[in-house]
């Protein structure tokens, strides 16, 4: 069954023929019958026109048929793809109908026309007219046959009257050229007496009359000798014996009269057939007009696929790059304006996939170059509700996840960024240069905003963030205020020492009062030479920091050991080391990132004055490296951050306030950030980021004698 | 009494059948003989002397009565009588066509004859198929006068309704005894 079904499917169109074939011509087959059935005993020509009637009719019928088929077709098609939305339905529907229309009108207007014009035509050939011509016509063959019967009879009844008085047989003869007759003639009976004749006219006999059927005296034409003998008698004397005479019409003369008898005779009989004449017209035509339509629907639904599938295929083409689809070119054999339409879309997609390509390249060379540049770039639409940044905007902006996406401006509506959302406001010039503090997360950032307005609209906005270049520049400006005060407090301090000393060393040979106010001076004196110096000293080395010499370093086991040196400091403070037991790798200055770990831990042991404890950790973070310093200490009088790395900033009292200035240049030299932050429960965190770099791993760890600390290392 | 019944009915039918039959089979040999009492129709009266054709189709149709089922088809013929007027002679041709052979023909002095010739165009014999139960049978006729086209197509006749008589081997009786009208 499935079989069948499958061979029913794949030549479905070839089976729908073979049973409209059969169909038709069971149709034909039946329709033969009946009307052989119904003719049955016809002439042959009643039994032509009836077969020529029914072949027509069946033409007829069948091109009903098969153009309401077309038709219906076409139309029910053209519905459900107009109902479905398929692209062209519309327009092919329209065409369709445009068509049929302009092709059926005139067409069936021409066919009432010329059916009319036919069935006048027919009513005027069997008119009064013609008809009353045809009859005169017959009625003259008739006239001239009586006339001649008539003079005949009058010629019979003289010679009969001169023979009566005159009965000599000699005389006929004589009395035939008197009388002009073609024939004279005397019978007894039926015998025959005697005849005289023109033998140019009666070359032979003519045939005997059949006496017995005959009245005793009359005439009568008979067809002979390819003419017509008329031949009238008369008793002689109303004996037995009878006088015939006679004359030959000429055989010209009975052919025209016979041709106009046989044109009226043809006219009648047509006259009798006149409805199967109007209807073999009226079907010749119909057939005609049907397939005049047949062809002219075909070939219009032909012309129609035809023209519009190029169209069409250009206009699919043109809905799937609308709806989103790759733009591709039309296969379609085309000709003509048609063709140049198809050639010129092809020319013009392979026009636009190039330069798609070369915007799609220069595209990815954009987001490539706004990925990777150090600039923060944001693309404002056109109506500045929507902006999209790069991730170096995104990153400066506070919300690096987000990188490449449309935004809305409102996102920019926020605490901290007042002084960038200000800038996209009506009214604001779309071109220009600022400089605008953001503060995000407890920090401050100067970004200096350059804004260019885009030819289509829109605009762009480069961020840069001069953080890093205002506290460079501070730090230089701190370095030369600490080289200078270094270089000018420097100096005199030496001998101010050298000679508080010697103060000090004669007032030993002084007694009372004055030993012990020049020896308590000397030591003031040379207590503050001494912290002087080492204020001068810490001038020094922040003002000439030894330049970063990066190296791959296991800041693991610097922190290990650098942590272990204040191991013990202090009964009462716990130091905690947490740190993953993997090896943690940098390339960085291992004296001078120590220097800063020494500090911050300085500072956080500083910080911590009754008991308490302070957490080293270290671990990584994408591509960084992260290490803070947690301590349950008083906190931070700040978290201002400009302050905090400040130099000579102190609360301490002591100390030169150059720790977390040191801390700050050495991590910004390493590339990497400082945060501060207060902690909610107590005490601070500072927070170092260092970019973790690629690091060939070293083939013997350094201070290899260390074990790896455990995951949480209290020492 | 019955029997003026009779022959009263017999004449009433009589008067307005168009076509009375008298039939003979003998001998495997039915005889008919038509008599058309409905005037030819006024087309035929008129093509009679332009010398056109005229003729009345005389269509025959023998059948075996049967009680349960339809009646049986036997045979059937055609008789055509045809008339043609020559203008030259002045005399009017007339003949008898028995499926499509002439049989009989006469020359007629006057269109008065031509027409009684049609209307009566005297008797046919037709051969009938042998082993006929002759108790049963039964003649239907009618004259045809002209065939043309309903709806541009569909056969269609002008002529007398169909009239049947019973067939008996010696009967020698027309219409009038048992006359039946049918409309076919």
């Amino acid at each position: 069954m499935t079989r069948l079904a499958e061979a029913w499917a794949r030549y479905s169109k070839e089976n729908r023929f073979l049973i409209a074939g059969f169909v038709a011509l069971l149709v034909l087959s039946t329709g033969a019958f009946y009307l052989l059935e119904r003719t049955q005993g016809a002439s042959p020509d009643e039994l032509t026109n009836r077969l020529l009637l029914f072949i027509l009719w069946y033409l007829d019928i069948s091109l009903i048929l098969i153009l309401t088929f077309i038709l219906v077709r076409n139309v029910v098609r053209l519905l459900a793809d107009r109902r479905r939305g398929i692209l062209g339905s519309r327009f092919r529907t329209k065409l369709v109908l445009t068509y049929v229309v302009l092709t059926f009108v005139p067409v069936i207007f021409i066919f009432l026309i010329a059916t009319n014009i036919l069935q006048r035509s027919i009513d005027q050939w069997f008119s009064s007219p013609v008809e009353e011509t045809l009859r005169t016509g017959t009625a003259v063959t008739v006239q001239v046959r009586e006339l001649v019967e008539q003079r005949l009879l009058r010629q019979a009844n003289t010679v009969a009257d001169e023979l009566a008085a005159d009965p000599r047989s000699n005389r006929l003869p004589a009395l035939r050229d008197l009388t002009g007759v073609d024939l004279l003639a005397m019978y007894e009976g039926p015998r025959l007496l005697q005849s005289v004749s023109d033998p140019r006219r009666i070359p032979t006999t003519p045939p005997p009359l059949q006496w017995e059927r005959l009245p005793q005296s009359g005439v009568r034409s008979n067809r002979w000798k390819g003419g017509l003998l008329v031949r009238a008698w008369t008793p002689v004397n109303g004996a037995d014996t009878v006088v015939v005479v006679g004359d030959m019409l000429p055989r010209e003369l009975l052919l025209d009269l016979e041709s106009t008898n046989a044109a009226h005779a043809t006219f009648q009989e047509m006259k009798l057939q006149r409805g199967t004449i109007t209807a073999t017209t009226i079907l010749v035509f119909l057939a005609v007009t049907l397939l005049l339509l047949f062809a002219t629907v075909w070939m219009g639904l032909f012309l129609s696929r035809r023209f519009t599938e190029p169209l069409l295929a250009v206009a699919a083409a043109t809905q799937r790059v609308a709806e989103g689809d790759q733009l591709e070119e039309v296969d379609i054999p085309a000709s003509d304006e048609v063709g140049v339409l198809v050639h010129s879309f092809n020319a013009m997609v392979r026009r636009v996939q190039a330069t798609r390509a070369e915007i799609l390249a220069s595209n990815q060379e954009m987001a490539t170059l706004l990925a990777t540049v150090p600039t923060g770039v944001l693309t404002v639409d056109r109506s500045s509700t929507r902006f999209r940044p790069n991730p170096k905007a995104a990153q400066i902006l506070g919300m690096p996840d987000r990188a490449g996406e449309w935004l809305g401006i409102d996102e920019l509506n926020r605490p901290g960024l007042e002084g960038l959302f200000d800038r996209f406001g009506p009214g604001q010039p779309r071109n220009g240069r600022w400089e605008v503090n953001i503060e995000l997360e407890g920090s401050v950032a100067s970004i200096e905003m350059r804004s260019t307005a885009l030819p289509g609209g829109g605009q762009v906005v480069t961020l840069d963030d001069l953080t890093q270049l205002l506290q460079a520049q501070r730090q230089a400006a701190w370095s030369e205020v600490a080289q200078r005060i270094a270089h000018e407090i420097k100096n005199p301090l030496t001998p101010i020492r050298l000679t508080a000393e010697r103060i000090q060393r004669r007032a030993d040979h002084l007694d009372g009062e004055m030993r012990e106010v020049l020896t308590s001076g000397c030591e003031a004196i040379i207590a503050q030479v001494t912290g002087l110096k080492e204020l001068v000293d810490a001038f020094r080395l922040y003002a000439q920091m030894p330049r970063v010499d990066p190296r791959p370093t296991s800041i693991s086991q610097l922190v290990r050991d650098t942590g272990s040196l204040y191991h013990g400091m202090r009964d009462d403070l716990e130091i905690n080391l947490e740190m993953p037991s993997e090896e943690i790798l940098a390339v960085a200055d291992p004296v001078l990132l120590r220097q800063a770990l020494v500090n911050l831990l300085d500072n956080a042991v500083a910080a911590v004055d009754a008991s308490g404890s302070i957490i080293v950790s270290l671990r990584t973070a994408g591509e960084n490296v992260i290490l803070e310093v947690e301590d349950t200490g008083s906190g931070l009088p700040t978290e201002d951050f400009e302050t905090l790395v400040q130099p000579f900033y102190s609360t301490k009292g002591r100390g030169s306030g150059m720790g977390l200035a040191l801390v700050h240049r050495i991590v910004i030299d390493h590339g990497g950030t400082l945060e501060f932050e207060n902690l909610q429960s107590r005490g601070a965190l500072i927070r170092i980021t260092l970019p973790q770099a690629t690091v060939e791993p070293f083939s013997e760890p350094p201070h290899s004698d260390v074990p790896n600390a455990p995951g949480n290392a209290s020492v | 009494m019955s029997s003026w019944l009779a022959i009263l009915l017999a004449a009433a039918v009589s008067a307005s059948a168009p076509l009375t039959l008298e039939t003979e089979l003998a001998k495997g040999t039915l005889t008919v003989e038509f008599q058309l009492h409905e005037p030819l129709p006024e087309f035929l009266v008129e093509a009679l002397p332009s010398g056109a054709a005229v003729d009345v189709n005389y269509q025959v149709r023998v059948r075996s009565k049967r009680k349960v089922w339809w009646d049986k088809k036997v045979w059937k013929g055609d008789a055509t009588a045809t008339a043609l007027f020559d203008p030259v002679t002045g005399r009017f041709n007339c003949g008898l066509v028995l499926d499509g052979v002439i049989v009989s023909s006469r020359e007629v002095e006057t269109s008065d004859e031509a027409l009684a010739w049609l209307a009566n165009p005297g008797a046919v014999r037709f051969a009938m198929p042998e082993n006929l139960r002759e108790s049963s049978l039964a003649i239907r006729v009618r004259a045809v006068f002209s065939s043309s086209t309903k709806w541009l197509f569909f056969p269609d006749t002008e002529g007398t309704v169909w009239v049947e008589v019973p067939i008996t081997s010696d009967q020698v009786e027309g219409a009038e005894d048992a006359p039946d009208s049918i409309e076919d």
